[in-house]
């Protein structure tokens, strides 16, 4: 008998094949992308795990002014210490052939052994045999097409000296690498290099020396029980910095990158479960409704409810079946694109994508709960069935309590077809409901995910258009005195404006915790750097110091609280007062009043960043003379870095596009689902209709009256959710560079509204072309 | 009597698989204004297709159906809908009153697609609705809710009635209360009305009866002496 029931459901699904389509489609999409990528964040994870596994990335990361090479190794003595590197680094300027810009090179030595535990670099390409051979970073390599056999002009000691390109290299600390003084990494403008030890020697006078230090810990060993040691003993070498391995740049873009794919992973799809399940609900219930007569039957020829619902529940572990194997081709196809956007930026040796085991076991047990309940739901129906009532007509009638829509405004509003499609959506209140719901959610969803885009574009285009809107920033090996410097820059033809500040990393304490923080210090009424909120709000340097909203929270310190300052070079210490708590889009901040901040340096207003607007015509002949100072370490060109920072937010550009394709298509599947079912319901009553002399536009305006009254809804609901949910998973992209405030603004409501009518649309006019193929005389005849 | 429809020839035959099921043959007859027709035929004999072909419902396979002068059975289907539209009333076994509809608004589904409408109110008033006409169909008796599907079908004030047992689903008395009804537009009106039914008793009150068996007329005959619907003995 099983068996029986088994082929009539397979037999019912062809039947409804639209139907089952279209509920299949949702959860496959939702499935899909959670199973997509999810497997992403595993690999991804795996992926920087292994990486870092292999290439012994340290623990601890020092800098400090000078070290002799020779005194490294007394640092193992430390308890807690396992291993430890000390290299030498040095940034100089460069010049590649048929790239006009010049670029900064971050020279690390490289022993003649090339013996390294930590760190340990990988090249590509051939050894370094000469003292003028140089490896390049990968990335800046690829972006620049360099080969093999090319030659880069290093100026070392105030001349360009020629090197040759022979390989290409990749290193755990330096897959991004910042210029000095820079806060983003720029794949076109700086890069790493590797040379031999001596050559770094000579461009920096020191011989003999390291200025970076990378730790090993030993097993069981944190950062916080060394640091105390680490710190004494290290400065006496003129200690910088020291931070672990969760606070370097590198290891913070790559946990940023992992967080971001988190909410790619968990969120979303979720959301696209909860219409899934809303979808599949409505099908499934309305499959048990038009097969009441059926049920009927079968029970009063005494089948059981419990082989009847089985038989339902064969039918939910189908649609589960396809749907879960759909989801992990389109997960595949999701997941690995988006990998292999992420590994692009990466540039390190990426494991094979496979789908996550877990991952997809998940997604299938998530593919069984929604289909299992919406048929236990929906077949609940089946079990109350009685089959004398069942095989009477199963007609839906109407009551004295439906909606009589015969006000005065209504009347001015609504036409007899108006109404019948008004009270179409009221007699079926649940499904109107969860259509209205899942619209309200996928526009929601859109409107979201627009506006996430636009913030990340605009947050982009402010960093250099309202907050550092200099064209180009100077950092200088030295610091001078304010006046001295804006009276050099002041006589350089072409230059308009001019300001200074000075940009320096301290160490930051507050109750015990320390961070090391780099202070940017300004001019109360800096013209050219504004420090700007996510709320557009400006903010001006006083009398304490501005932090960010991640330092404070890292320092566990709020405003009026008093944190200390410590200038380790100069060994100095400061009290300062937290006057504001900012939260900054981009960067890590904290800043300070330029005369405030020069008091760590037992100095007053002395600068090390210059802030220049020129005329475009001399842009050029300006960064050359400035770049041969010898104090100009490196200039950052804003309108160069813009475009960095574009490139760097395309892989999210790209996987936020989907998302809101992937949106649409869902929508577009639950209108044109609930639209079936609707058309089904009604067909005989629009068959009447097209009897009577009505045109198939005529009859398929009330279907589309009613999809537009449930779109106005809808979108009116989403657009408030959208505001509810806007903030709360924008946050969810936070990084410890990066803060997301997604505002719900009229272009990103206007777009999902135009994506979700479009969806309405498409379904409303294959509606239209169901309408046409009528045959009239069979619909008619079904009626009997 | 002027002629409205002269059906000539006609055919129909559906395909069933690889079976072809000739359903109606060769049928060739005239129906003329202000006319009363009944076509009585068994189930299965071809009432239903025939009534579909003459109110374009449905196409012909073969012949002619010509309504003033021009043959619908080869007309587009937009045209096929304006002459639904402007010439032919529906009234059904089962009434197809729309379900989320009142009274008053299934009548003004009809009544909104003709140019020359009859008066809605009076309309309510013959079918004994007037007092119904905020009223859903399902809180409606089967004859009342017949009686609202023959004012939605003569509101459009179209030229041909065509009734598809319109008793089939009620009893004597309703039934009588139907045919009284569509008697009386038949007279005030001047309504051509076709009636197809198995019911030998209704063949009593039509000016023509057309006997219909296996898709072929048994016979015509006219009745000089119709009987009105309380005299019909069902």
């Amino acid at each position: 008998m099983l068996k029986l029931i088994i082929i009539n459901r397979l037999r019912s699904i062809l039947k409804n094949k639209k139907q089952f389509i279209s509920s299949v489609l949702v959860l496959s999409i939702g499935l899909g992308v959670f199973v997509g990528m999810g497997s992403t964040l595993v690999i991804f994870n795996e992926t920087i795990d292994s990486y870092h596994y292999d290439s012994n990335y340290a623990d601890a990361f020092a800098s400090v002014v000078a070290m002799p090479r020779s005194n490294v190794e007394r640092l193992d003595r430390i308890d807690g210490v396992s291993e430890s590197l000390g290299v030498l680094e040095h940034s100089v300027d460069a010049r590649i052939e048929g790239f006009d810009d010049i670029v900064s090179v971050r020279l690390v030595g490289v022993d003649a052994d090339y013996s390294r535990t930590i760190n340990m670099y990988r090249y590509t390409g051939a050894p370094l045999e000469s003292i003028n051979d140089i490896w390049l970073g990968r990335v800046f390599f690829d972006t620049h097409n360099l080969s093999v056999g090319d030659t880069i002009h290093l100026l070392v000691n105030g001349r360009y000296e020629a090197f040759t390109i022979r390989g290409e290299v990749i290193s755990p600390e330096f897959m991004f690498v910042t210029p000095d003084g820079g806060t983003f990494a720029d794949d076109y403008l700086s890069t790493v290099g590797f040379v031999q030890t001596p050559v770094v020697e000579r461009a920096a006078n020191m011989y003999g020396f390291v200025n970076s230090v990378s730790i090993i810990l030993d097993e069981g060993s944190s950062f916080t029980d060394v640091r105390l040691f680490l710190e004494d003993a290290l400065s006496h070498f003129g200690l910088l910095s020291i931070l672990c391995r969760s606070d370097h740049p590198n290891y913070i873009f790559v946990a940023s990158q992992s967080s971001s794919v988190v909410v790619l992973a968990t969120v979303i799809p979720f959301i696209f479960l909860s219409v899934a399940c809303a979808m599949m609900y409505i099908a499934f219930k309305r499959l048990v409704e038009v097969e009441r007569v059926e049920i009927g039957t079968l029970k009063a020829i005494g089948l059981s409810d419990r082989i009847i619902v089985t038989g339902y529940i064969f039918q939910g572990w189908i649609a589960a079946t396809i749907g879960f194997t759909l989801s992990l081709g389109l997960g595949w196809i999701i997941g690995s694109s988006y990998y292999e956007m992420l590994m692009d930026v990466f540039t390190i040796d990426s494991l094979p994508y496979t789908l996550d085991l877990q991952t997809s076991i998940s997604g299938l047990l998530a593919a069984l709960f929604v289909c299992l309940l919406s048929v236990v739901m929906g077949a609940r129906v089946a079990i109350k069935v009685k089959p004398a009532e069942a095989m009477r007509s199963a007609y839906q009638t109407a009551s004295a309590r439906d909606v009589k829509l015969d006000g005065f405004f209504f009347r001015l509003l609504l036409e007899t077809d108006g109404k019948y499609a008004i009270r179409s959506m009221f007699r079926n209140k649940r499904r109107t409901l969860m259509t209205v719901f899942s619209i309200a959610l996928t526009f929601a969803l859109i409107n979201f995910l627009f506006a996430l885009n636009q913030h990340i574009t605009e947050i982009t285009e402010k960093r250099y258009n309202t907050i550092e809107v200099s064209d180009a920033t100077l950092f200088l090996e030295r610091p001078g005195y304010r006046n001295t410097i804006l009276n050099e820059m002041f006589r350089i033809p072409g230059v308009i404006d001019a300001e200074v500040g000075l940009a320096f990393p301290v160490e930051l304490e507050f109750d015990g915790v320390i961070r090391d923080v780099t202070i940017y210090s300004l001019d109360e009424d800096a013209r050219l750097f504004n420090i700007i909120d996510i709320w557009g709000n400006r903010h001006h340097p006083d009398g304490g110091i501005i932090l960010n909203y991640y330092y404070a929270d890292s320092l566990g310190v709020s405003e009026g609280q008093i944190v200390t300052l410590y200038n380790r070079q100069a060994s100095r210490t400061k009290q300062v007062m937290v006057s504001q708590v900012v939260e900054e889009s981009f960067g890590i901040g904290a800043y300070m009043s330029l005369s405030e901040f020069s008091l760590l340096f037992g100095a007053y207003e002395i600068s090390n960043m210059v802030l220049i607007n020129v005329d475009e015509n001399y842009f050029d002949d300006i960064q050359n003379e400035l770049l041969e100072a010898a104090n100009v370490v490196w200039i950052n060109d804003n309108s160069r870095a813009v475009e960095s920072l574009r490139e760097a937010g395309q892989a999210t550009e790209i996987i936020l596009n989907i998302l809101i394709v992937v949106s649409i298509i869902i929508c577009f599947a639950i209108v044109y689902n609930t639209s079936i079912i609707s058309l089904e319901e009604k067909q005989c009553e629009y068959a009447t209709l097209r009897v009577l002399g009505y045109r198939v536009s005529e009859v398929s305006s009330i279907n589309t009256f009613e999809y537009s009254v449930k779109l106005i809804v809808g979108s009116i609901i989403g657009t408030i959710i959208a505001f509810f949910i806007s903030p709360p998973l924008s946050s969810l992209f936070n990084s410890e560079t990066s803060r997301f405030w997604a505002e719900i603004t009229m272009d990103s409501t206007m777009l999902a509204f135009v994506s979700c009518t479009l969806s309405v649309a498409i379904s409303c006019i294959l509606i239209r072309g169901q309408i046409k193929k009528f045959n009239l005389a069979s619909v008619m005849k079904e009626r009997e | 009597m002027k002629e409205i429809l002269a059906v000539n020839n006609l055919c129909k035959e559906y395909k069933m698989g690889e079976v072809i099921v000739p359903v109606l043959r060769n049928l060739s007859f005239s129906i003329y204004e202000g006319e009363f027709v009944v076509i009585l035929g068994q189930s299965g004999s071809g009432k239903t297709t025939l009534m579909n072909m003459i109110g374009g419902v449905d196409r012909p396979t073969e012949g002619e159906i010509i309504y003033r002068n021009r043959n619908i059975a080869s007309v587009s289907e937009r045209e096929l809908t304006v002459y639904r539209r402007d010439a032919i009333g529906f009234v059904f076994q089962f009434y197809n009153l729309i379900q989320n509809l009142t009274v008053k608004e299934n009548i003004e589904v009809a009544s909104k697609l003709s140019k020359n409408p009859i008066d809605l109110g009076i309309l309510l008033e013959r079918t004994g609705m007037s007092t119904h006409e905020s009223y859903f169909p399902s809180q409606l008796s089967g004859g009342q809710q017949q009686r609202v599907a023959i004012a939605r079908a003569i509101v459009k004030n179209p030229s041909l009635l065509l009734c598809d047992e319109p008793t089939g689903a009620l009893d004597s008395y309703n039934g009588i209360q139907v045919f009284s009804l569509l008697k009386d537009f038949n007279r005030t009106f001047e309504k051509t009305i076709v009636i197809i039914t198995h019911n030998t008793a209704i063949a009593e009150i039509a000016d023509r009866i057309f006997y219909l068996r296996d898709g072929m007329f048994e016979k015509i005959e006219n009745n000089n002496n119709p009987m009105q619907p309380e005299d019909v003995v069902w």
